[in-house]
């Protein structure tokens, strides 16, 4: 089940990468100056969504069979540590060049590639997180009802 | 007004406890389980929403170009999480086998 939902999502997520051509110039005004810009960032960004979207899967459904079992409450710190321990940071970290967030401190600035490449990362860890979690078997012990 | 109506009108007109008292164990293992699983959407939530407002801060091309993948990918989860939700059911559902590790075991395949 769970790699049929990795394998569904991550092949959808690589049929939208291949179809940004016709798909990604319906969402934006031609006349608008910025329309090209637009156009070919989200045309990149697209592929990245594209492994973003195997992991989601890998993520969801084993989050979701945890659920099942009723094995709710690790993979709950798991989400919120990784969210805002690991993911926000990063993308803070990657997408900002140095005093353009918030907050000042270091950064990159790679823009929103790098903000999707931090999403692909949190999804990643997330998902590998929780199936080994699924797999370390914790649920066996938890009675429902 | 909603709570007012259940709890006070119908309550008092149809006396619902007469018949029907909540359980308030099986309230109990309903809350144990809600909160967790409510908790985890919700910091997924407000992580994706601060994730755009970053984006959007950088500039309105970065901001447009986030919004239109957001898109695609939401289109791209349906299928994804039909068969997720279809995931609890069958790791956790009671008329499993006796042993319940069929579907189970499944479920990680």
């Amino acid at each position: 089940m769970i790699a049929l939902v990795s394998l569904s999502m991550g092949g959808l997520g690589l049929l939208m990468a291949l179809a940004g051509p016709w798909l990604v110039p319906l969402f934006v005004n031609a006349d608008d100056p910025n329309a090209p810009l637009v156009v070919a960032l989200a045309l990149k960004l697209l592929w990245i969504a594209a492994l973003y979207q195997f992991t989601d899967g890998l993520n969801f459904s084993s989050s979701f069979c945890l659920r099942g079992a009723g094995d709710v409450h690790v993979p709950a710190v798991l989400v919120f540590s990784l969210g805002f321990g690991v993911f926000l940071p990063l993308t803070y970290l990657l997408t900002f060049a140095p005093g353009q967030g918030w907050f000042g401190g270091p950064g990159f600035g790679f823009g929103s590639m790098g903000g999707w490449s931090a999403l692909a990362t949190y999804s990643m860890l997330v998902g590998v997180a929780l199936m080994l979690r699924w797999r370390h078997g914790a649920w066996r012990r938890i009675k429902l009802g | 007004m909603a709570m007012f109506l259940v709890f006070r009108v119908d309550a008092a007109r149809l006396r619902p406890t007469l018949t029907w008292r909540p359980r308030l164990g099986a309230v109990w293992r309903q809350v144990k389980l809600g909160v967790p699983m409510a908790a985890t959407g919700s910091a997924d939530l407000l992580a994706a929403a601060l994730f755009q407002i970053m984006q959007v801060r950088i500039g309105a091309v970065d901001g447009a170009a986030t919004q239109i993948v957001m898109v695609a990918t939401s289109i791209a989860y349906m299928p994804g999480i039909g068969l997720a939700l279809a995931a609890p059911p069958w790791s956790g559902s009671p008329s499993a086998p006796a042993t319940r590790t069929g579907p189970r075991a499944s479920a990680t395949g």
